[in-house]
């Protein structure tokens, strides 16, 4: 008998869950952005770990800045849903030379809900960059939808 | 589509009418059991009776030999229960408008009995989904069906009673057609805004439902009724870059299992008696 109260609870909850209002909240926190973190490789692919970089700066070339000078270990950018290939500068550090990077992708619009409507998601193809700071890169996880994957992992051999 | 849901409609009702024929034509329960059981206690007293007996246990045989009683069954009882077809509308479906102002929902349910416990159940229902805000327009309505069974579990005072707690188990179908006439898709970073439209699509939907509630009599053959259920998606045509909002009878779709409440008020139409034959033995107790 005492679980009763609970049980009605848990009912009104539910109930509740059932008649939300779903064209009104967004419950994407990200939508089709790419995730890229770093990751330290101290001994030839044996021990990696992630790592932060104490100034990141990075930018799509000729648009605003994304994050500038701040400590990260990762970072999520949007693609340009207008081309199929979009170019972003990344300086890790104030002393390290910068990198450039290209995104290959294909686009698609896509409904996410009711309350976050369409959102363009994208398909990597390739992803080619410079590397002056960066060793080497891999591709996590080719499909940039709704979800905070990390998409792509840039390694650096210290 | 007028013409599925008609189908549909048709091919209801013509199962809940076979359900109810059948359960009017019930076989009656063997009347001979009395003398089945009694048959074999004449046998084994006529099977001593042949049997010479021994001199040590002469006194034993004579007292065996004597004519035991028969062992006589009580005849079933028997009686009749009342049938018919209760037929309802989901009031919560319009409650829901309240919560919910982009779907609007019209639910209909019939239940009839089969038997004392069992009731064949089905729900037709309406669905139109109708959205606009700054990012798209939304365009949607569907037809569907749920089809099955409920026991109920409740111990009748009187067995004219009518009231029922149950719990019960439905296949559902959904037919949907939605579009989105108009859409945008804004990147601020990169100043873009994208705008297009997605064409009429049409999906089907399956699913299971397990559901349980309560029926009362509130006033003669007036019912109101609450349940809860819980519905698992089976399988949906829909596309999954564009799943619609809502799947009629379903909820929402972009969900595998749906949680939901229903508050029915049903009339009830009295149309058959149901024979009910149950045994007046006293159960035998377990060793």
């Amino acid at each position: 008998m005492k679980y009763i109260p609970g049980l009605i609870a848990i009912l009104l909850m539910s109930v509740f869950a059932a008649c939300e209002d779903e064209t009104k909240t967004c419950d994407q926190t990200l939508i089709s952005d790419l995730g890229i973190n770093f990751k330290r490789d101290t001994l030839d692919g044996f021990i990696i770990k992630d790592t932060i970089w104490p100034k990141v700066t990075m930018y799509a070339i000729g648009k605003d800045t994304i994050v500038n000078r701040q400590p990260r270990s990762s970072v999520f950018v949007a693609l340009n849903p207008l081309a199929d290939s979009s170019m972003f500068y990344l300086r890790l550090d104030s002393a390290a030379v910068a990198d450039t990077l290209i995104f290959r992708y294909a686009r698609k619009p896509n409904f996410v809900s009711a309350g976050c409507g369409f959102a363009t998601f994208y398909t990597l193809d390739t992803v080619i960059c410079t590397f002056n700071t960066i060793d080497y890169l891999r591709i996590n996880n080719k499909e940039v939808n709704s979800t905070n994957d990390t998409h792509v992992s840039l390694y650096y051999i210290r | 589509m007028i013409r599925t849901f008609l189908y549909t409609i048709s091919v209801s009702l013509a199962l809940l009418s076979a359900f109810s024929l059948q359960a009017q034509v019930k076989p009656a329960s063997p009347a001979g059991d009395t003398i089945r059981l009694t048959k074999p206690a004449q046998d084994s007293t006529l099977r001593r009776q042949a049997t010479p007996p021994r001199k040590q246990d002469s006194i034993a045989a004579r007292k065996q030999a004597r004519p035991t009683p028969p062992v006589t069954r009580l005849p079933d009882s028997v009686y009749y229960v009342p049938g018919g077809l209760r037929v309802g509308v989901d009031i919560s479906r319009f409650a829901l408008l309240y919560f919910q102002p982009y779907r609007t929902d019209v639910t209909f349910q019939a239940d009839a009995r089969i038997n004392k416990k069992l009731y064949g159940a089905i729900e037709m229902g309406y669905n139109r989904t109708s959205h606009s805000d700054t990012s798209y327009t939304y365009k949607g309505n569907g037809m569907y069906a749920t089809i099955g069974v409920d026991y109920d579990f409740l111990k009748k005072r009187d067995k004219d009673e009518k009231n029922m707690v149950f719990a019960g188990i439905r296949y559902g179908f959904a037919r949907n057609s939605y579009e989105v006439p108009n859409y945008r898709i804004i990147s601020d970073y990169w100043g873009s805004d994208i705008t297009g439209s997605y064409p009429k699509t049409s999906m089907t939907a399956h699913w299971i439902e397990l559901c349980m509630g309560i029926r009362v009599e509130a006033l003669k053959n007036f019912f109101l009724g609450w349940g809860i259920r819980e519905k698992i998606m089976l399988s949906s045509s829909a596309d999954d870059a564009f799943p619609p909002i809502v799947i009629p009878g379903f909820g929402s779709g972009n969900k595998r299992s749906q949680f939901d409440m229903t508050y029915t008020v049903s009339y009830y139409f009295p149309l058959y008696k149901l024979k009910v034959s149950e045994s007046r033995e006293p159960r035998k107790k377990k060793d």
